[in-house]
């Protein structure tokens, strides 16, 4: 019986050896895990398929930029895509996740994730740069993503009623166990501003590329939220910080017109401040959506515009090429040609209307063919504004700005009115309609019992 | 629970208690026959305690003195073992009777994969496949046709969970992938590719369904577990040799089971897309869409360079093909396997070896190749008496090439390929088949620069091909030491290793590599020089994954017999590291004479060559790795009392490395119970007609788990950024704090029986599942940026409950024998709370799926149908009672739950086996059908929207209602342009699709004829020769549509088999 004693000892030693938590520690997929390094909140950051190249696109398909053949609207195969374009009250989005909504959900996720990582983990010293870089990336990303969401799901922002007006869902941490609720369009903004300012006060002054954003870049998007709540005064101040650190214009006459996609490659080009894209659905392929001919009369023969961007369709009417991703994505990033019409549009609106003008023509001079521009020299502030805003409706097409523009102008009282024929039947958007806020997916108002957007 | 565990600690204590007095006493008895009552003469009977042995004499009678009570062991050869307990004073003659040993009662030894004991000592529930009947088919992997055997095993319809297998016992987790069984190869889990085992290495399998037989294995035993024991060899026998030959042929499928649009109705489907504008913003465009040849006609004709009467004769001329027939002429063929297999045993006093060799040639109807190597080696040696070893190697070696393309496997860019698309013209040379470009387009614009552009399916995979070879070794080292009489001491080591490396080469001649060198050529139209950004060569895909496993076992064994009491008992530790490995590259430009390779520019985005748009050039590189590791102990016991009571008691705990939880939490016990009782054994058990009764019942617990559910937020790192050179991340997983392994616990009870003279017997079992914590997708508000629809939750509950009933039956003896072996097997379940109020954030949901309490897990709901709107023929529901063609609020959340249907469930509630062998002479033969019965299968239709997008079209659709008064003899919608996805949507989930899923099916059939003693007489041997035919066919279905539920409608049926074969053995 000693001797079984001594067997059951050994036994039992070897359990113990071999039992250690150690054995267990181990990962068990060497590409998992959990976000806690800059390294990580980098990488996650730099996803650029879902972070760059994944923009709503439901503000451009709203909008007048293009318009659609009754027969190439009857072949849009999703039903929910045929009633984006008419202005449908309800089922605007893809029932199966694939939507503008979750898209630009899942990005303010990855910045809440990072944020609230960060926090948690204790800045490094030695590289102070990298880590507010990080931190700014995230900030940046989230304003981006509430801002375009802003443009496509509430009304346009409005002093008298912003407090009242219903705003997005607020979602600044990444725990999905809170429940969603709307806020108003004030704080709506006032976050994405808050963002933004943040963004621009830590993000490095160069980006090591494109698909990130630096200075420049927050600054221009501080510009554009200004805009579109018609705080000219605040636009033109942040317009002015974004172009005093890049203020580079791409002279198109270096653009070859005949290129299938004139600014090829992507990166390519120097007005890029920063890269993002549009997910390409049916409705905005290049074979179907063809460019408004109201829009394409405004070009005139020395503009190279019409050249850049426009191709003729085998068919009839014209497609757009001149997207500054340099393929048929359409381009969501910021740029520096908006920074000078946004600062020469508020510069304008705020009474200096000769810089306002000057600024328009340091932009234009580089779009007409070399020799053949005459700076405009109007000092009278609404024709000086008329000009403006043209030459803005001619540069900025099919970059899903036209949908916040047509929304700020109404509440203007310029009373721009959409209507769309197909076949015989006619659909019209009077100003202000509130269909203007589009309808949340239906699904998620279901399950969060979220309020609907008023149609 | 507790209580159960105090009352079995206090059995034992009385049980011991009562077993300490002796006395001498004389006892006197006869030993017979239990069927024919005749005495048995020279029958063994050994006193338990004392060791002491005597023979009956001639009219089976015998004397001894006991010190007690005492246990008597009988034994004779041409009867079974068997024990008896003697009291310490018995009242006269005993009589003991045995039961005789012919085929239908050898003894039946089941093995958990820790140890192996007769079947009739568990309490659990475990189902023996014979290797007589395991051998009624042949087969290329070992678990083939498994399902048509095995009490309580089935095979998930392919219709339900992607067809994922074998299923014990229905499903016991709302995650398919989580379904499978546990498969352990002699005595542990095999982690490595099935196909790598040699069937006829195979000795007998069992699997184990209750907790009781399963809990052993612990978190991965959820699904029950099928454990698959290799041919051993004994000492002391002298050598056999055993030979195996067959072949089995294959036939081509069935393409035209199933059931699609004609190719008349296409066109004209074309023609009615191409009138309505549907094509105008494709045709301009050469360089983005292809056109189908009949659009290309069409288009021909509208511009005016073509005749309409050309036109229509050229298309008239496509109307009477469908390229199923060129799939059936010039792909498919017939298949055809081969098997050669040698095995060799024998034993000396001491050690005993067993070498085998086998080979398997498998060419599917396809042509794509697979050879496989087998060779084993076993060896037990005893170097002293107390010490056993063993030494067991399996060596695989496959090489596998890949064939032709599968029906419906090539598609064009805009859909599939309309079956008018001929793979050859009349005299069987290949045709070119549009698939991304137009070739006019191609021809004019580019011919005289590239390469060529077109493709041949029926002879480009020729070009590109991919061959495997595979290696796997698995080898296990073993001692045993017996401590004493009845302690003994095991470990075991076990290490295995495969490997397989595949490469897919696409040759410069494939359709792949020229269209895309091609695609990445830039031509300078004026000068014609062509630059080739991709290089005009070879490329390789080359892709090698690995997978070793080291598991450790060290178990203490307790084998104990006392006089009234016998205990068995197993306590071990064991742990299992598991690495896997992969990674794969390209080479462009390879060349395989030299074995050179060019190189591509990664970094940089070249334009198309017919659309200009940038693209990088593609790199399918990746590696990957990952590490599971496990650690567990456990423990079994059973406990006899008189060789009629038995208690058996099993514990284990797993942990694992499964990422992120906390290693406290990451600890499961999982426990079982069980008692047995032999009521025949008993004195006051007195009838005859049923000699062997015995009642046994069982409970507790076994584990799921998923090793990719975490508890922590994880990101994956994917491949390094294109455009940054630095890798770039995804959030993988989100946090998930409270998720925990899924629990299965299981009631078991069951009855073994056997009539007189063994005509009858058979089991029957009772279970009831409940399984809790149950990983369940819980739809989630999306604006919580998960990028999903749902999160994965411990929330689901599901109860079951089933009955397993097995009937062997000797119906005829004597010259001309017949035995027949009936399986029925009954299930069901019901989903227990948790899910039903939020699973569909619309009730219509579940028109496509999903789970409600109260319903069965894989429940069927279906819209309500109202018919077809007699004026124009669009489907009809119903919203709170009234009809609707409001398809947006029928699809959308107008349907409340009340709206919906509920036809059954998608999972067979009875199914099972009828087997028949007869024998006559030296002719043998064995045939089975099988059944399933009460579930439902969802069929397909017409979906226009699908139809007008990929040119997915049904047969279904020359029935669509066309005109007024159709609606009386049809279901199928009018066709509308544009199409409607919620009105299609609707009609796909109303119940008239929903359609009855019984069958009966002839499931095969074998006949032999055995050659006995051909060679010398001085041995044992046999020569056999079969011939068997599988997969016969549908015998009956409920449903009139001609489906076969089985496979449903959108996959052909297994084609039938028939083999030829030879067995020898001396």
């Amino acid at each position: 019986m000693k001797k079984n004693l001594k067997y059951l000892g050994l036994l039992s030693l070897l359990l113990a050896l071999i039992s250690c938590q150690k054995f267990l520690d181990a990962k068990p997929d060497q590409s998992l895990v959990i976000p806690s390094s800059l390294q990580d909140f980098q990488a996650l950051l730099d996803d650029y398929i879902r972070v760059n190249q994944n923009d709503a696109s439901a503000g451009l398909r709203s909008s007048d930029d293009y318009y659609l053949t009754y027969e190439s609207w009857q072949a849009i195969a999703a039903p929910e895509d045929r009633n984006m374009y008419i202005w449908g009250k309800d089922n605007l989005f893809d029932k199966n996740n694939n939507n503008d909504w979750s898209y630009t959900f899942d990005n303010i996720q990855r910045a809440n994730i990072i944020l609230e990582g960060m926090n948690k983990t204790e800045q490094p010293e030695v590289n102070a740069a990298d880590w507010n870089d990080v931190k700014g990336q995230a900030h940046f990303q989230r304003a981006r993503n509430f801002l375009q969401a802003a443009f496509i799901w509430t009304q346009a922002y409005d002093p008298a009623t912003a407090s009242t007006d219903l705003g997005l869902p607020l979602r600044l941490t990444p725990d999905f166990n809170t429940p969603s609720v709307r806020s108003s369009v004030e704080q709506t903004y006032q976050q994405i501003i808050a963002d933004f300012k943040k963004a621009a006060q830590l993000l490095p002054v160069s980006a090591v590329h494109k698909l990130r954003p630096g200075k420049a870049a927050a600054f221009a998007f501080l510009a554009r939220t200004y805009l579109s709540m018609r705080k000219y005064d605040q636009a033109v101040l942040y317009a002015d910080s974004s172009l005093q650190l890049n203020d580079t214009l791409l002279d198109y006459n270096k653009v070859k017109a005949s290129a299938s996609f004139p600014f090829a490659p992507r990166f390519s080009n120097p007005e890029d401040l920063f890269n993002a894209n549009m997910t390409l659905p049916e409705s905005l392929s290049p074979a179907k959506a063809k460019i408004d001919t109201v829009l394409l009369g405004m070009y005139t023969d020395n503009d190279l515009r019409r050249g850049v961007f426009f191709g003729k369709n085998a068919d009839s009417g014209y497609r757009f090429k001149g997207s500054y991703i340099g393929a048929q994505s359409l381009y969501s990033g910021i740029a520096t040609d908006e920074v000078y019409l946004i600062k020469s549009e508020c510069l304008v609106r705020t009474g200096l209307v000769q810089e306002g003008i000057s600024i328009l023509n340091q932009l234009l001079l580089r779009r007409w063919k070399t020799g053949t521009y005459l700076p405009y020299t109007t000092t009278d502030p609404t024709e000086a504004l008329a000009l403006v805003l043209k030459e803005r409706r001619k540069e900025l097409l099919m970059r899903g700005l036209r949908w916040m523009d047509i929304k700020r102008f109404n509440k203007e009282s310029t009373g721009i009115q959409l209507t769309r024929t197909l076949g015989t039947s006619s659909y019209s958007l009077l100003p202000n309609d509130l269909r203007c806020a589009l309808p949340i997916p239906e699904d998620v108002i279901a399950i969060t019992g979220m309020p609907q957007n008023p149609r | 629970m507790k209580t159960i565990f105090i009352f079995i600690i206090g059995l034992f204590v009385s049980l011991f208690a009562s077993a300490q007095q002796k006395l001498s006493t004389i006892i006197y008895g006869k030993v017979t026959d239990s069927s024919s009552n005749a005495p048995i003469s020279g029958a063994t009977i050994r006193v338990l305690s004392t060791g002491v042995t005597l023979l009956t004499k001639a009219d089976g009678s015998f004397t001894t003195t006991l010190q007690g009570p005492d246990t008597l062991v009988l034994t004779h050869t041409g009867y079974k073992q068997a024990s008896f307990f003697v009291p310490a004073r018995p009242s006269g003659a005993l009589t003991l009777r045995l039961a005789p040993k012919d085929k239908t009662m050898e003894e039946v030894i089941v093995s958990t994969g820790y140890q192996s004991l007769p079947k009739d000592r568990a309490t659990g529930s475990f189902v023996a496949v014979t290797n007589k009947r395991y051998n009624e088919q042949v087969r290329v992997n070992v678990l083939d046709g498994l399902e048509h055997i095995a009490n309580g095993v089935t095979m998930l319809p392919k219709t339900v969970g992607g067809g994922l297998g074998l299923n014990i016992r229905g499903v016991s987790s709302f995650t398919y992938a989580l379904s499978r069984p546990l498969v352990i190869l002699d005595n542990f889990p095999y982690d490595g590719d099935l196909q790598n085992i040699n069937p006829n290495d195979v000795e007998n399998i069992t699997i184990l369904k209750d907790a009781a037989a399963a809990s052993i294995w612990g978190a991965k035993a959820g699904n029950g577990v099928i454990v698959i024991t290799t041919k051993k060899s004994r000492y002391n026998q002298p050598v056999q040799i055993s030979l195996v030959a067959n072949t089995t042929v294959t036939e081509k499928p069935d393409l035209f089971y199933l059931r699609q649009i004609p190719a008349g109705d296409y066109i004209n489907l074309e023609r009615a897309l191409f009138d309505s504008g549907y094509y105008n913003n494709y045709i301009p465009y050469p360089e983005y869409y292809p056109l189908s040849p009949v659009i290309t006609l069409l288009n021909q004709q509208k511009n005016g360079h073509m005749s309409a009467a050309e036109a229509d004769q050229k298309i008239n001329r496509l109307r009477n093909i469908d390229n199923r027939n060129d799939w059936l002429k010039y792909i498919y063929q017939r298949g055809n396997n081969t098997q050669y297999n040698l095995n060799l045993k024998g034993g000396a006093p001491n050690i005993a070896w067993l070498l085998g060799a086998g080979y398997n040639k498998n060419t599917t109807t396809l042509g794509a190749q697979t050879d496989r190597i087998n060779l084993r080696w076993e060896q037990t040696y005893a170097p002293v008496k107390k010490l056993q070893l063993t030494t067991s190697v399996f060596f695989t070696k496959t090489h596998t090439s890949s064939g032709r393309p599968e029906y419906g496997s090539i598609s064009t860019s805009s859909g599939r390929l309309p079956p008018y698309v001929a793979l050859a013209d009349e005299r069987g040379a290949p045709l070119p088949v549009y698939t991304n470009y137009r070739s006019d387009f191609i021809d004019t614009a580019y011919s005289r620069y590239l390469l060529n552009w077109n493709y041949y399916p029926l002879t480009d995979y020729r070009n590109d091909y991919s061959v495997s070879n595979g290696s796997d070794i698995n080898a296990t080292i073993g001692g045993s030491y017996k401590i004493t009489s009845w302690l003994a001491m095991d470990i075991k080591y076990r290490y295995q290793a495969q490997q397989i490396e595949t490469r897919n080469l696409h040759e410069l001649e494939s359709y792949y590599t020229r269209n895309l060198v091609n695609s990445f050529s830039q031509v300078n139209r004026q000068t014609g020089a062509v630059t080739r950004i991709v290089p005009a060569g070879d490329i390789l895909d080359w892709t090698q994954n690995k997978l070793t496993a080291q598991n450790f076992r060290s178990q203490l064994s307790v084998n104990k017999n006392w006089i009234r009491h016998s205990l068995n008992a197993v306590l071990g530790f064991e742990g299992s590291k598991t690495l896997g490995s992969g990674n794969s590259y390209r080479s462009y430009g390879y060349n395989p004479e030299v074995l050179t390779a060019g190189s591509v520019d990664y970094a940089y985005t070249y334009p198309n060559l017919l659309t200009g748009a940038n693209a990088f050039i593609p790199n399918p590189a990746s590696l990957k790795k990952t590490d599971l590791r496990f650690v567990s102990f456990y423990a079994t016991a059973a406990y006899s009392y008189k060789a009629r009571y038995i208690l058996s008691a099993s514990a284990r705990r797993d942990a694992s490395n499964i990422f992120g939880l906390e290693t406290n939490d990451k600890w499961k016990p999982l426990w079982s119970a069980g008692a047995g009782w032999e009521l025949s054994k008993e004195k006051v058990y007195k009838i005859p007609t049923l000699p062997y009764l015995r009642l046994r019942t069982t409970y507790g617990y076994q584990g799921n788990l998923d090793p990719s559910m975490v508890a922590v937020t994880t990101l994956k790192y994917l491949d390094a950024s294109r455009y940054l050179g630095t890798p770039y991340a995804r959030i993988d997983k989100f946090a998930n704090p409270q998720l925990k392994w899924e629990q299965v616990g299981m009631w078991n009870t069951g009855l073994d029986f056997r009539l007189k003279g063994n005509r009858i017997s058979g089991s029957i079992e009772y279970f009831t599942k409940s399984m809790k914590d149950l990983y369940t997708l819980v739809p989630i508000d999306r604006t919580t940026g998960l990028g999903t629809a749902s999160i994965v939750k411990n929330g689901g509950k599901l109860k079951g409950h089933g009955l397993d009933v097995e009937i062997n039956s000797v119906n005829l003896k004597g010259r001309l024998q017949w035995e027949s072996n009936f399986i029925l097997n009954y299930y069901k379940d019901k989903v227990k709370g948790g899910v039903d109020d939020a699973n569909a954030i619309y009730a219509s949901w579940l028109t496509q799926g999903g789970t409600v309490a109260g319903y069965p897990f894989t429940a069927i709901f279906a819209y309500k149908w109202g018919g077809l709107d007699p004026t124009d023929g669009s489907p009809m529901g119903y919203l709170a009672g009234v009809k609707t063609k409001d398809y947006n609020a029928l699809t959308g959340n107008g349907t409340q739950f009340k709206d919906l249907v509920y036809m059954g469930t998608a999972f067979p509630t009875i199914y099972g086996s009828l087997g028949n062998s007869l024998q006559f002479a030296n002719l043998s033969l064995d045939f089975r059908i099988s059944y399933k019965l009460g579930y439902y299968y969802r069929r397909h239709s017409v979906n226009y929207t699908t139809l007008f997008q990929v040119g997915d079209g049904h047969a279904d659709y020359t029935m669509r209602w066309q005109k007024p008064g159709d609606e009386a003899s049809t279901i199928v919608p009018s066709i509308i342009y544009p199409s409607n996805q919620a009105r299609d949507q609707f009609y796909s989930g109303s119940e008239v699709l929903v359609i009855k899923g019984d069958h009966i099916r002839f499931q095969y059939v074998n006949l032999g004829y055995r050659f006995k003693n051909l060679l010398l007489k001085k041995r044992a041997n046999s020569l056999q020769l079969y011939f068997t035919a599988s997969n016969l066919g549908v015998l009956w279905r409920a449903n009139k549509e001609g489906i076969d539920p089985e496979y449903g409608d959108m996959a052909v049926p297994a084609a039938q088999t028939f083999s030829a074969g030879i067995k020898a053995d001396f």
